[in-house]
């Protein structure tokens, strides 16, 4: 066998393994579930009221919402619910809540 | 400040008064009456004598709330939703309006600008994709509605909401599980921390349906009969209609059982929790007799990721959501 027709082989093999190496590489770093939305991670709700750094430039092309008028509707009742009341439980919650969250 | 839940069945408020906390609720319904001359219309005028209605510039009559559906099986026919599967619609026009007219009156005027309010929101459901489930349109939709009565609104998830009204025992570590109408919300939480959100589509709505296609009656029938209870879930009743929904609240279960599982199962952000873990059920579906047990039996049948502690029924299940956004909205002040 030439020379030449080694050298072919030996190059056509290690490009085959090169490519099989980036190919096993990118299955790595691609998360899996990528396209599912329960795979990904939740923003607390308090984390998401701080402002975030945002260093993309994006087009936000989500619907516009054009204004929801009421105007001619005539009201015909005195409430439109109805009420109950509970003894204000709720502070140690609040309490607890904030320290967890250093605030 | 004011915590709002903003349900497919109930529109919930929640604010202090004093000592206490009032929780102010709406039926989510509404049903039109369109007459066709104006005698008729006196007439239909003077029958909804007491009940809540609007008169819209068209001539139309908007009956709102429980009238709504009472109305509507009078009539043998279908309330009509101002949301649907948890989201305001993205196509249908007057829903958006009658909606905007609802959340406008059950909130009332800010009592000075800026004031906080917290919404709740449902999480990208994992069994449907649709165009029409848009959950960021509703949220500003929803925010453009209660900013034009001056209010600083803020969404929170609707489950992340339960957790924080009813996980303060286990410092804010569990899962969270909430029943609408239109779907089920679900927040796995760490030490405050909501570390999994996700929802399906199919709740107490499609118990509705299913039910209704099964016994021929129209869905509102089947909503008045399933609320007034007198059956248990998987157990025969002689009512036909009764006996429909128990049969298919059991399906409903075992498929949230399962969806549950499923997308917890090998997921990566899941904790590793070093104790067993609380489960808390609420929302109108799971008042129904004999759910929470239901639902702990099928997370075992379906071999539940998760080591259970308990799971536990919400101590005020129709108003837990709205006590939570109330929470999240003192956390904020």
């Amino acid at each position: 066998m030439e020379s030449s027709v080694i050298i072919i082989i030996c190059s056509l093999l290690c490009s085959h393994i090169i490519f099989f190496s980036a190919g096993i590489f990118l299955g790595f770093m691609i998360p899996k579930g990528y396209s599912q939305e329960v795979s990904r991670a939740p923003v607390s709700f308090l984390k998401s009221q701080k402002e975030k750094d945002n260093h993309k430039i994006q087009i936000d092309d989500k619907k516009v919402v054009l204004n929801v008028s009421t105007d001619g509707l005539e009201k015909k009742f005195d409430k439109i619910t109805e009420e109950k009341k509970t003894k204000n439980n709720i502070s140690n919650s609040v309490n607890k809540l904030k320290s967890m969250k250093g605030k | 400040m004011i915590g709002l839940d903003v349900g497919t069945s109930f529109i919930i408020a929640s604010s202090y008064d004093g000592d206490d906390i009032v929780f102010k609720d709406f039926r989510d319904a509404f049903y039109v009456i369109k007459p066709n001359t104006p005698i008729a219309a006196k007439m239909v005028e003077k029958g909804l004598k007491e009940k809540i209605f609007i008169k819209d510039e068209n001539g139309s009559f908007i009956i709102l709330g429980k009238d709504a559906i009472e109305k509507a099986v009078e009539r043998n026919e279908t309330a009509r939703r101002p949301m649907h599967k948890g989201v305001v619609s993205v196509k249908e026009k007057e829903a958006k309006r009658v909606l905007a007219y609802i959340l406008k009156e059950v909130v009332g005027k800010a009592s000075k600008k800026g004031e906080k309010l917290v919404f709740c929101i449902p999480a990208q459901p994992v069994d449907q994709e649709d165009e029409d489930f848009d959950v960021g349109y509703h949220e500003d939709v929803v925010k453009t509605i209660l900013s034009e009565v001056g209010y600083d609104a803020r969404s929170v998830n609707e489950a992340e909401a339960l957790c924080y009204a009813e996980l303060e025992d286990t410092d804010y570590t569990g899962i969270g599980i909430s029943c609408g109408a239109g779907m089920t919300n679900v927040c796995v939480m760490l030490n405050g921390e909501p570390t999994i959100v996700f929802s399906t589509t199919k709740s107490g709505d499609w118990i509705d349906r299913m039910s209704a296609v099964a016994t021929g009656e129209p869905d509102s029938v089947v909503q008045v009969e399933k609320e007034g209870g007198g059956f248990t879930i998987g157990e025969p009743n002689d009512n036909p209609v009764l006996s429909a929904v128990a049969s298919y609240y059991e399906r409903l279960i075992e498929y949230t059982a399962k969806q549950l599982s499923a997308a917890l199962s090998g997921h990566k952000s899941l904790p590793k929790f070093k104790d067993p873990i609380r489960i808390v059920v609420a929302g109108g579906t799971s008042q129904a007799d004999g759910y929470v047990d239901k639902l702990n039996e099928k997370l075992l049948e379906a071999e539940f990721a998760l080591p259970i502690e308990v799971v536990k029924h919400a101590e005020d299940p129709l108003h837990s959501v709205a006590k939570g956004c109330l929470i999240a909205a003192s956390i904020l002040e």
